[in-house]
């Protein structure tokens, strides 16, 4: 059988030396669980990248409805949007509009969410070029930016940087080949008292101690005005300004970023699970520069506006099963990165899932996720 | 006292078209750069001077930009070289294009460069070029870097500098990365500045008689006052083709800063901040050597508020590049009535504007006094000596020269020795 499965094990790295002084929930029995199973193959349109990969995605990939109809974003460098009625049957990908200069610049819709009157906000991770090679678009140094759709996303206003790190925490001798810096490759969800939006953001500066998995919030009020609203956590409250400001991990890297031995989560995904209620992110596992998927990993909290509510990272499948998962991707291409769970009932999306969902890697599924509640037995 | 007032006009001054005077000025401001107990007289006749003239308009081939109707755009310093019997031009709106010709007169030709894939699509201009014996074309440029305080604008920005290489004239380019940068965390997005909220740009360079040193004079717009102005900074000629990490910047007396994020004394500092509304300092420097005088010529633009509106332009003289206490202080060689006169380009008949057909058009207003003024043209930035000789250059010039703004001239430019008078 295909089995991956992932019952809370606990298997996975060891906590970094800096977590955090207070233990997070790891009491077995009093966790969520979750097993994998196979099913039918599930290929998101993404962008057509010649020779290499028809449907490329290169970031979460975020979709919505509007009535009957499912919208979904991919992206690779620019973002299109494909739609239909349901995840299914989507059509074929349009490029959207950024806007006159970030349509020649290279941005990816990483989260959207849409509102009660219709309008649909969205978040963008941007990579700046040159940032330390002229002439080169990497390494760069991700920010977030906050954008607005009147049309389900084909038009987009751009409402500013949200989140950005410090222009100066980079390192250009930096191992990476991506990232000498920036905060990006994230999502963004809405608490269920419409109080804030929560963005949970990998960070790739220069200190250390600031590496890893962040969140920042953005208050619900001001979707419409974020500039300089959005705060980050740090020493425990959300203190530090969206742009420029420190941050606390809530998952700190293990190991720098910056050298060849990173040891990093990165990536969160995150939805709000009707069937557990409570909030589930996945990472990836990155166990060098290269971002080379160890595994992938679920942590749960109930509440957001408690960022040391995270439960102990989980594995959910192991680089063996990842590499299962993804055959048919050239060599190449099968990173298993960008996990993410995406409800397949109406009204479910990447932001919404139940007991059931599809398990997503690089825009491609071949498996389902079942989620058990705390004592819960498989099937 | 503003350094300018100090300037002694010694002739009569107009650039109209219709009637053909004379510009001379003498520059008494080598004081400072020579407090040695010279008299006052003395002093007077160490510096050479120069006279403006009116001449047959020479146009730029320019960049065509059809947004905005223009046809001959030249937003930066516009470097050319000789390669045998062939002179070449670059001029810049966001991205260089080349022409070529037989002389000034005649360039033709004109098409966008290749600066590489990512380059291409990003914001640049070559503000400076010169040619190895080799036949190897040197260039640097300046780089406006998007969204640097909003998010999908291009400005504010923050330029930086970087060193590119050519094995075809400037037809297709090699970077060999950046060379001149500011501290990234040095931006203030609080500016009045339409343009810049930091970084160092707006530049030109020149390699010394020696050949050991290329010498940048640029443009530093760091939100701290203290570092606002015209920089310097250099690099080994030797270092020509591993340029990275090896510039230094003049500072506190020394080449001690890395080109890279360090600091800079300026060379002609701000004389108040140029983030706020009235912001006034030097920038963008053209500098070239001139064989009659036997003196390198910098002509330097002077703001008077952060909108860069130009209120003269300038000259600096030195005889040893690597003397920075031996360029004299600058004088004023046009006003800002001269800039207006000299890009005059048509005049209201009637309640319409009639200018030259084919020489330029878009963004045109009328001025107050009948004559129509193309905005661009008339912010007189960009001042610029090229000499028209066989072999001259933006870089090398002898007794007499074009005068250009945003590649523009009305003017021929004849510098004159210490003593000597106007024709």
């Amino acid at each position: 059988m295909f089995l991956i499965t992932g019952f809370g094990s606990g298997s996975g790295p060891t906590r970094p030396d800096q977590s955090t002084p207070n233990p997070r929930p790891r009491a077995e029995g009093t966790l969520p669980s979750f097993f994998l199973r196979p099913a039918p193959l599930i290929q998101m349109p993404g962008l057509d990248n010649t020779d290499y990969n028809p449907h490329q995605i290169d970031s979460n990939s975020p979709a919505h409805w509007d009535g009957d109809t499912f919208y979904l974003f991919n992206s690779w460098l620019h973002p299109v949007r494909t739609s239909g009625p349901d995840l299914l049957h989507l059509g074929a990908p349009i490029p959207v509009h950024m806007g006159k200069v970030n349509d020649r610049l290279w941005t990816w819709i990483e989260s959207t969410w849409k509102d009660d009157d219709g309008t649909l906000y969205g978040a963008l991770h941007y990579e700046p070029d040159n940032v330390c090679v002229a002439n080169d678009h990497l390494p760069t140094a991700p920010k977030i930016g906050w954008i607005r759709s009147l049309d389900n996303g084909e038009t987009w206003w751009n409402l500013g940087f949200v989140l950005a790190a410090d222009p100066g925490s980079i390192r250009c001798d930096t191992k990476s080949p991506w990232d000498a810096g920036g905060e990006g490759d994230f999502s963004v969800i809405l608490d269920r008292n419409k109080e804030y939006f929560y963005f949970f953001f990998s960070s790739y500066v220069k200190d250390f101690s600031e590496q890893g998995v962040g969140v920042a919030r953005l208050r619900y009020a001001n979707r419409d005005n974020p500039l300089g609203k959005a705060w980050k956590w740090h020493n425990g409250e959300f203190s530090e300004p969206g742009v420029g400001g420190l941050l606390t991990p809530i998952f700190p890297a293990k190991s720098d970023w910056h050298e060849g031995n990173a040891d990093i989560f990165w990536g969160p995904a995150i939805h709000w699970n009707t069937y557990l209620n409570t909030y589930v992110i996945l990472l990836n596992h990155a166990i060098d520069s290269k971002m080379t998927q160890e595994g992938i990993y679920a942590t749960f909290n109930s509440d957001l506006s408690n960022p040391k509510g995270w439960s102990e990272p989980r594995r959910i499948l192991d680089r063996e099963g990842i590499l299962k998962a993804i055959r048919g991707l050239r060599v190449d291409q099968g990173t298993g990165w960008y996990p993410e769970v995406i409800g397949m009932q109406k009204g479910e999306t990447d932001k919404l899932c139940g007991r059931t969902g599809r398990f997503f890697m690089e825009g491609m599924s071949r498996l389902e996720i079942v989620f058990l509640k705390p004592g819960e037995m498989k099937e | 006292m503003q350094p300018w007032t100090r300037v002694v006009w010694i002739g009569p001054f107009s650039v109209s078209l219709a009637l053909i005077g004379t510009l001379a000025l003498q520059n008494k401001m080598l004081q400072a750069a020579h407090p040695d107990g010279e008299t006052a007289d003395a002093q007077k006749n160490a510096l050479p001077t120069v006279v403006l003239r009116p001449a047959p308009l020479l146009q730029m081939p320019g960049v065509p930009v059809p947004e905005r109707s223009l046809d001959h755009e030249a937003d930066s310093n516009n470097p050319l070289h000789w390669d045998g019997d062939t002179l070449y031009l670059f001029n810049n709106e966001s991205h260089p294009w080349r022409s070529s010709g037989p002389d000034l007169e005649h360039l033709g030709g004109r098409f966008s460069v290749d600066l590489g894939a990512q380059n291409n699509k990003l914001n640049i201009w070559i503000e400076s070029t010169w040619k190895d014996d080799d036949g190897t074309l040197y260039g640097a440029y300046h780089y406006e870097p998007d969204t640097i305080c909003f998010s999908n604008q291009h400005i504010l920005t923050a330029p930086r500098i970087g060193w590119i290489r050519s094995h075809d004239n400037g037809a297709t380019w090699e970077d060999l990365g950046f060379i001149i940068s500011a501290d990234p965390c040095a931006i203030n997005c609080q500016t009045h500045s339409p343009w810049d909220s930091g970084g160092t740009g707006d530049f030109a360079f020149i390699l010394d008689h020696k050949k050991e040193f290329f010498y940048f004079y640029g443009t530093s717009y760091d939100p701290r006052f203290e570092e606002q102005g015209v920089f310097v900074a250099r690099l080994a000629y030797a270092d020509r083709n591993n340029p990275s990490g090896k510039v230094r910047k003049w500072y506190h007396g020394g080449w001690t800063e890395p080109g890279s994020w360090g600091h800079v004394s300026p060379l002609f500092p701000a004389e108040r901040d140029y983030h706020t509304p009235d912001g006034a300092m030097f920038w963008g420097p053209a500098i070239h050597w001139n064989t009659y005088l036997n003196m390198w010529v910098m002509l330097l633009n002077h703001a008077r508020d952060t909108k860069l509106t130009e209120d003269g332009i300038f000259i600096s003289y030195n005889r040893d590049l690597a003397k920075m206490d031996g360029w004299s202080k600058p004088a004023m060689i046009l006003s800002r009535d001269g800039i207006l006169q000299a890009t005059t380009i048509g005049k209201v008949v009637d309640g319409m504007m009639l200018i030259p057909r084919g020489v330029y058009y878009g963004e045109l207003r009328a001025a107050g006094d009948g004559t129509v003024i193309a905005d661009t043209l008339s912010s007189g930035w960009y001042p610029q000596v090229i000499g028209t000789a066989q072999g001259e250059t933006d870089k090398l010039c002898g007794r007499r020269g074009r005068f250009f703004m945003t590649g523009m001239s009305r003017l021929e430019i004849t510098f004159l020795k210490p003593g000597e008078k106007p024709d």
